[in-house]
């Protein structure tokens, strides 16, 4: 399933685009431990591409292998159609901006950022490296601090310094190891935007490696998942949200709610899934390779369930499923609130609604019988 | 200002005169005008004066400098190239070998050091002079050059030299313009530590010199068997002198460079 998206950027779905970078049956080993195990993967030109994982889980890996700085033990990576392996960093048309910044403490901030331009082939181009320096100042907006030490200016600055210095070069791939895992929660925000806004400006092939979910959302055009060396999905942040392809995504992605059961033949593209003793099974759309019964898990995220004192009389009767429960838990976060409720099989449901009222006026609380419900189409039904 | 306690400042005063007492009265015989050094004869400096006219002193001056700059120099670019391939290199064959092997100078005893390398220089049939004290210098200073360097290197921020070759760098040029300036501290007070190590050797010099050539702490060690001279307190006092200015101006420079770099940062965040 697709999820449709109105940017109308999108490479990977064209049979005919030749993608920038292609990893074709990758493996890389260290010792006996495999950190990528048989990896095929395309990335476009101008993709804002978001490498999301646990940590170990072999992101750090590919982008060291993208750098220079490892190579496979099996397979080949193309930049451009041609094999990079072998290819030192110094060789390589891609600039790599280091989780730790890395900038060179001995240097101002003007100097760390001309020194690969010094370099390149403009390295006898004195002017045109002034130049070429003027201009990432400028886009990163440190004109002010040129002359200073990285020790001279705040963690946001050197954040943007160490990735001017990565974009001086004009590289083809652009890679940011956790570029924003430094800052506070604000600022990190505020940086996404202006990535965003830096990456569509210079036309630069983004890859970011992250395991903040949220960040790889806001920021990429596609999303890999991973997992122990492999991709589990690689699908825009909406198709990944909204229709994962198994329960390992479903549940590293936001929150969700996990029903296990028995899931009857689809039939007209339904199913229905029974969860737990007494209770009437979750009718859902059924997916595409699923034949006959199976043993699968329904997920549904918590925005997706309402909750109200009584059986909502809105849902189309028989599209909808309705379950009576009991609240436990309330997590109030000024804007949403989060609902625990306890089905009568001990089935735990999280809930999330929009605090639209004030406090006051609000009619759900502890320990109150309460009804969840949610459309025949709101969830999906995961097979892996 | 506090006020120390009674107890405070006497276990202070005894500190300091244990310390410095026996300097203090050298210093001041060093100044006495009469020929015995222990009888006090009104003051005068004409000992400083006999010793700038002693050109066996001078000589020995000329040679414990030169050997200890060169040793140093060369200790300090073998020991550092070392420190690197002990750091750097990560597993290799005979490498814990290796890293005993240099460092096991450190707990050698000089004596034991001086006597190989003499029995070294007999069999191989080289002159004793002033290269064998060089030579004998490297090899002791070398080890204590390495543990230096190797431990700001362990500290070092490896993604630094990354960076370095990912703008561009050939892994010479990432070493020569990233990695050196930063380690340069320490490869410095590397230097120091051996030539500090190579001026006051007595020990290894002795086993190594020849009769060509002879350091200031052999000659000070064979005068004073002869018995304590004037003279020689007046070069003491000027070794004391200029280790003291050495050690104030050092500590002074870095205090001003740590106050600087408070001021910096606090500019820094204050805006």
């Amino acid at each position: 399933m697709e999820i449709q998206e109105n940017t109308g950027f999108a490479p990977w779905g064209d049979p005919e685009a030749k993608p920038l970078i292609r990893f074709q049956n990758v493996t890389k080993r260290f010792g006996t431990f495999t950190a990528i195990d048989n990896l095929t993967l395309d990335i476009y030109a101008r993709e804002f591409f978001a490498l999301l994982g646990p940590s170990g889980c072999g992101k750090t890996t590919i982008m060291r292998m993208l750098a220079g700085f490892e190579d496979p033990s099996e397979g080949e990576i193309f930049l451009d159609g041609e094999n990079i392996a072998g290819v030192p960093p110094n060789r390589r048309p891609v600039n790599m901006m280091f989780q730790s910044y890395a900038l060179f403490p001995h240097l101002s901030v003007w100097d760390n950022i001309a020194f690969g331009l010094r370099r390149s082939e403009m390295a006898r181009d004195k002017t045109r490296i002034a130049a070429r320096v003027e201009e990432m100042l400028k886009l990163t907006r440190l004109e002010k601090f040129a002359r200073r030490k990285p020790h001279q200016i705040s963690g946001g600055q050197r954040q943007r310094v160490a990735l001017a210095r990565s974009l001086a070069k004009a590289p083809r791939l652009l890679l940011l190891d956790e570029p924003l895992g430094a800052l506070d929660k604000k600022l990190r925000q505020e940086t996404q935007f202006e990535l965003m806004d830096i990456q569509e400006r210079t036309g630069t092939t983004f890859v970011i490696v992250t395991h903040d979910q949220e960040e790889a959302m806001t920021v990429a055009s596609r999303v890999a998942v991973m997992d122990h060396g492999k991709i589990v999905q690689v699908d825009t942040p909406a198709t990944i949200y909204e229709a994962p392809n198994s329960v390992y995504v479903a549940d590293f992605i936001g929150e969700i709610n996990i029903f296990k059961g028995h899931a009857s033949p689809p039939r007209d593209g339904f199913c229905e899934i029974a969860f737990a003793e007494g209770l009437a099974p979750i009718r859902a759309r059924a997916p595409e390779e699923m034949q006959g019964e199976a043993e699968v898990s329904f997920a549904i995220r918590p925005e997706k369930v309402l909750i109200g004192p009584e059986r909502p009389p809105e849902l189309p009767e028989g599209r909808a499923n309705a379950y009576r429960g009991k609240v436990i838990d309330i997590a109030y976060l000024g804007n949403i609130s989060t609902y625990h409720v306890e089905l009568a099989g001990g089935q735990k449901v999280k809930v999330q609604a929009a605090n639209t009222r004030r406090i006051q006026r609000r009619t759900i609380t502890w320990e109150q019988e309460v009804w969840i419900s949610f459309t025949d189409t709101a969830g999906v039904v995961l097979t892996r | 200002m506090r006020r120390l306690s009674w107890f405070n400042l006497t276990s202070l005063t005894l500190g300091l005169a244990f310390l410095y007492l026996p300097m203090v009265i050298l210093v001041i015989y060093s100044f006495n005008g009469g020929k015995l050094v222990t009888v006090w004869a009104g003051f005068s400096t004409k000992w400083y004066g006999e010793l700038f006219r002693d050109e066996a002193f001078l000589k020995a001056a000329w040679v414990t400098l030169k050997v200890a700059v060169i040793s140093s120099t060369v200790a300090t670019l073998l020991g550092t190239m070392a420190a690197i391939v002990l750091v750097r290199t990560g597993r290799f064959l005979g490498r814990t070998l290796f890293s005993g092997m240099i460092y096991a100078p450190l707990v050698m005893p000089d004596v034991i050091t001086g006597l190989a390398l003499l029995l070294l220089f007999i069999a191989i049939g080289l002159d004793r002079g002033a290269t064998t004290i060089v030579l004998a210098h490297i090899t002791f200073s070398m080890c204590f050059v390495s543990v230096v360097v190797a431990s700001r290197l362990q500290s070092f921020d490896r993604s630094l030299e990354e960076a370095a070759l990912d703008l561009g760098c050939t892994p010479l040029d990432a070493f020569r313009s990233v990695t050196l300036p930063i380690i340069a501290p320490a490869v410095i007070s590397g230097w120091l530590l051996a030539f500090t190590l190579s001026l006051d050797d007595l020990v290894i010099a002795s086993f190594t010199s020849g009769p060509s050539s002879t350091t200031l702490p052999i000659k000070i060690f064979s005068a004073v068997r002869l018995g304590v001279n004037p003279e020689i307190n007046a070069l003491s006092t000027i070794m004391i002198a200029i280790v003291t200015t050495g050690v104030i101006t050092a500590s002074l420079l870095s205090k001003r460079s740590i106050a600087r770099r408070a001021r910096e940062e606090q500019e820094a965040f204050g805006q």
